[in-house]
């Protein structure tokens, strides 16, 4: 189911502030499995799981949007210039493949002048970003037509298999989360937790880890858990990396409860559950961050799944980390007897 | 204009919008059922209506400088309040709230203009010694430029137009808006130049359905400017997204809907940096669907910004006829 | 009292040991006490008439720091801050790690075997280590984990004239004045809050303040004083021995008006000390009081501070009894204050 799953989900576009294909769709996939599904305010899905006593809540969250570029000028000769929405690595864009979500979706390139015409200094420099321009072939009039300043646009990437067990395809930060909820709401399909079971899908995290914070405030659960992707080992990076294939990595530093992370050290332990733990002194830059301080306090644990080349047409996981961070949600959420176990 | 000349010509530093909101509130008082201040500096006016609760604003702060000490010759150095570039200031006059006028001056040591830091720069009133600029000025009180408002017929010129022009469609607004369905909830900001911080409390306390917020907005018209598809004269923006914000779509489809059924002329903005009000309301509580509406300034934070009346009409009917 | 407070460890994320301490002290003097999820104590004082405000006192439980993030093969821990921590001032500090006060140094090659240019440029704490003494990676794991926190290790030292050396002096100091304010009685009902994770954010001040919804809150501090060789004069933003300062705004607040031309005329009528801040940088917990929920009439005291944020921060102590006098004369005049700030029109 994974491998369906991570397929559908990655194939999906919808960049920050414009998830509302991705919402549809990743609603329909909770209904199967939710008491009640709903978007809020802010374009966000929220599940509902009943449990025993819905006076306790209970929430697991990854975001659905993925960062993306935004047209802000047609120009003369019908060529689009854009913004980048989320932190995009400008100097990986000259010569990708991108989809233009216009009245409807284009095809289009990112252009490089061909080397022949350019000096030895421009040739052995990065391109910058206000000379970057998207091809959609077609002229200001033509373009105008489906095109308006505003609308965005998605790497188009051609997912595959590296090998048997990592997929390299686009947004798989964070769709690859939404995975693991979707497995663990599968897991526990048959199982009554002793609480109500928010699943959410939020927006914006790219932009400044905006849906989390209402979505949060909205459902004020007694305790969440964050999902998000963390750096996979290459050979050029060493610090804060993990292998792919190695398992979950858990988080802990002040952004997570202390509490929290016991008990859910605990639960991994007894399941054998294969994890990493990784340490950060602040800002761990993921939706946890603001769920921990929304309202009168929310107690926030934080998993995250190794990925390579993050933010890119070909963000690469394996499909085994994704299957053992939803077993390790699930043997943590089995532990509890009740909401407040998660906590003591 | 002699109303947009006199809030451009109004004091009203970040933290400081009491005089402002006071002349706002004689404004508009006859057309609203209530209205107040709250502890932030907001002006929050209250036009009660049986339908969804909408709430637009605009902030009436500037940038501006504070003083941070007054040395024994009578020379004050100064902090920043707001985005105020330094190199855009340096030998503009600024007048201090009791009227005081002094000129942002540089030390000679720095030698290269690019080099100069704030720390390098004072504010010289004229002043003989110490205990004479103590006179005028003490450590703490705030300056802002000190332009004249000027009509040049089709385009104004003036300071503060960030975010007089938004205040003046605010009113404007009122003033056309006879009957509405919606319950409505005009508030005018405080602290929008140093972190959004008025829009942010008046949302969570009004918590309204909707809200829609007016501010100016950079231009890409002038020679050799970096890339945005918004002129002056080419009617009100529509914002898509900021730093802070990126528009709610329903929201953003009443905007155009309402500017192409009553003819207003409108344009689609984005800015790729910089924030408003509109990125602070969207957040309040479990989330408002919110859209924004700018009007195209040329020169933001300089004492000479530079808009189009039309535009500044276009915003005005457009707010004027939207309905939720 | 404050030899203990300073001496105690509490990084960012990991005060338990010192609210600990702060909940016993405070517990004769509570009416009511709640520690949030987060950690934060708020203590309520029930005053002696029934209040129509809810007022607030605050300063933060936490210190910057370190968190290990990688224990090397051959022992050496990595590390990351917890907080703003200068490159400058690290090299060859004592540390203490973990709940069990594992002793370790942040070390150096030495001097001698560095290059010309290492030797002449700044070295990063990302290629800085800790030692703990350890023979590999398997003896470390036996006393550290990844995740522990890490305090510098600095006994309080009284020197100079009517001077003290201590880390974690911000803000301590304000623990320290709020341990003591909360003996005394007031006429207001007020909520004495020990705040956690001001150093990574102003978080902990962010709930407690939506949980208050309060009208006023009095910011307890600690704050850089520049009265050191080198600086001039207009940047020397406090002095040690001017009193206790008040904010007029900085990069995360703007103080009411109306609460510091309140603190001022008490100060004036009692003839306490204070001065100004002179800088609009920095930022503190009132960044987030000020915003919370409807809005919040903040104002700051802070103690004058030299070498804030290093092992060996340095006050005046007669500044930390002023502090307290003024803070004290502040609570015990709330009721005589309109705060009302709703001008209706």
């Amino acid at each position: 189911m994974i491998a369906q799953n991570i397929k559908k989900l990655s194939d999906l576009c919808g960049v920050s502030g414009n998830e509302y294909v991705v919402a549809d769709a990743v609603k329909s996939m909770f209904e199967k499995y939710c008491d009640d599904v709903y978007i809020d305010a802010m374009g966000s899905v929220i599940g509902i799981k009943k449990g025993a006593d819905s006076s306790k809540k209970a929430m697991i969250e990854a975001h659905i949007d993925e960062i993306g570029l935004m047209v802000t000028k047609i120009t003369d000769d019908g060529f689009l210039k854009f913004t980048n929405i989320g932190g995009i690595d400008m100097r990986i864009l000259p010569g990708n493949e991108v989809t233009v979500h216009g009245k409807k979706d284009l095809f289009g390139v990112v252009g490089a002048i061909a080397p022949h015409l350019l000096s030895a200094e421009e040739l052995s420099s990065v391109i910058p970003k206000e000379k970057l321009f998207i091809d959609v072939g077609l002229s200001k009039d033509e373009a105008q037509r489906i095109v308006s300043v505003g609308d965005t646009v998605t790497f188009k990437s051609y997912p595959t298999y590296l090998g048997k067990k990592c997929y390299a395809a686009k947004s798989q930060d964070d769709r690859t989360s939404i995975c693991v909820l979707l497995e663990v709401l599968k897991e526990l399909e048959n199982v009554l937790l002793p609480f109500d079971l928010y699943i959410v899908g939020a927006v914006q995290e790219e932009v400044g880890l905006r849906g989390s914070a209402t979505v949060t405030y909205g459902i004020d659960p007694d305790f969440a858990v964050a999902i998000d992707v963390c750096h996979g080992e290459t050979p050029d990076a060493s610090d804060s990396v993990f292998p792919l294939g190695g398992g979950t990595v858990f988080e802990v530093g002040p952004n997570i409860s202390k509490k929290l992370a016991k008990n859910i050290i605990k639960a991994m332990d007894e399941n054998n559950i294969k994890y990493s733990i990784e340490a950060c002194g602040g800002n761990t830059g993921t939706d946890a961050w603001a769920m921990q301080i929304c309202k009168n306090g929310v107690p926030t644990a934080l998993f995250s799944i190794p990925l390579r080349y993050m933010h890119t047409p070909y963000e690469t996981v394996c499909i085994d980390d994704v299957k053992e961070t939803a077993n390790a949600i699930c043997a943590f959420l089995k532990s509890l007897k009740k909401a407040g176990d998660a906590l003591c | 204009m002699k109303l947009l000349k006199k809030l451009s010509e109004a004091y009203a530093v970040s933290g400081d919008e009491g005089g402002i909101c006071a002349f706002i509130a004689d404004e508009i008082k006859n057309y609203v059922d209530e209205i107040y201040t709250d502890v932030m500096g907001n002006l929050i006016a209250h036009k009660k209506g049986n339908g969804k609760k909408v709430m637009y604003a605009a902030h009436t702060d500037e940038i501006g400088v504070i003083a941070t000490h007054i040395d024994d010759n009578g020379f004050i150095r100064f902090g920043l309040i707001g985005g105020v570039n330094k190199h855009f200031s340096l030998f503009q006059r600024v007048v201090f709230k009791n009227g005081t006028v002094g000129i942002l001056a540089y030390e000679q040591s720095v030698k290269e203009i690019k080099d100069i830091e704030v720390a390098n720069m004072y504010i010289d009133i004229g002043a003989k010694s110490k205990e004479d600029a103590e006179k005028s000025v003490s450590v703490g009180d705030t300056a802002v430029f000190l332009q004249k408002f000027e009509d040049l017929g089709n385009k104004v010129i003036g300071k503060a137009l960030d975010n007089r022009i938004g205040v003046y469609v605010l009113i404007k607004s009122l003033e056309n808006i006879k009957n509405s369905e919606n319950d409505l909830y005009f508030v005018f900001t405080s602290q929008e130049e140093v972190g959004l911080r008025g829009a942010k409390t008046a949302a969570f306390l009004i918590n309204p359905d909707y809200a829609v917020t007016v501010d100016v907005t950079d231009t890409g018209d002038t020679p050799n400017c970096k890339t945005m598809d918004i002129t002056l004269g080419g009617g009100a923006a529509v914002k898509i997204k900021d730093s802070s914000f990126i528009v709610n779509k329903e929201v953003k489809e009443k905007l155009i809907s309402c500017a192409e059924k009553n003819g207003i002329k409108y344009q689609l903005e984005v800015l790729e940096s910089g924030g408003t009000d509109a990125g602070a309301v969207q957040l309040a509580k479990s989330g408002i669907k919110t859209g924004a509406v700018s009007v195209p300034v040329r020169y933001v934070h300089t004492p000479c910004e530079m808009a189009d009346k039309t535009d500044i009409d276009s915003a005005v009917k457009l707010i004027s006829n939207l309905v939720f | 009292m404050l030899k203990f407070l300073t001496e105690t460890n509490a990084v960012s994320g990991d005060e338990d040991l010192l609210s600990m301490f702060i909940l016993n002290e405070i517990k004769p003097y509570a009416t009511d006490i709640t520690v949030d999820s987060m950690g934060n104590i708020i203590a309520f004082k029930k005053g002696k008439r029934d209040s129509k405000l809810v007022h607030m006192a605050a300063a933060h439980m936490d210190e910057v720091g370190f968190i290990i993030t990688k224990i090397e093969e051959n022992g050496f821990l990595k590390f990351e801050e917890v907080g703003g921590i200068s490159d400058q001032i690290l090299l060859t500090q004592r540390v203490e790690i973990g709940e069990k006060k594992i002793n370790g140094i942040i070390g150096v090659k030495a001097v001698h075997l560095q290059s010309k240019d290492e030797r002449k440029s700044l070295i990063k704490m990302k290629n800085m280590y800790i030692d703990i003494g350890a023979k590999n990676k398997e003896d470390a794991q036996k006393r550290v984990k990844v995740g522990d926190y890490v305090s510098f290790c600095s006994k309080y030292t009284e020197f100079g004239s009517g001077k003290i050396k201590a880390k974690a002096l911000d803000d301590r100091v304000g623990v320290y004045t709020l341990l003591n304010l909360i003996k005394d009685d007031y006429d207001e009902d007020i909520y004495f809050c020990f705040t956690v994770q001001e150093e990574v954010g102003l978080r902990g001040a962010k709930i407690v303040s939506h949980r208050l919804c309060a009208d006023t809150c009095l910011v307890l501090e600690g704050t850089n004083a520049a009265d050191v060789d080198g600086v001039p004069e207009y940047k020397k933003v406090t002095k040690l021995g001017d009193g206790p300062a008040l904010s007029i705004m900085d990069r995360a607040s703007i103080s009411n008006k109306k609460y510091n031309d309140f603190i001022e005329s008490v100060a004036k009528k009692e003839g306490y000390k204070y001065q100004y801040k002179k800088t609009v940088m920095g930022g503190n917990d009132a960044g987030s009081i000020a915003t919370a929920a409807n809005g919040c009439a903040t104002a700051v005291i802070s103690l004058p501070t030299r070498y804030i944020h290093s092992p060996i921060s340095v006050a005046q102590k007669s500044d930390i009894d002023d502090m307290v006098t003024l803070a004290k004369g502040v609570l015990k005049n709330l009721h005589k204050f309109d705060f009302d700030t709703k001008v209706r029109f």
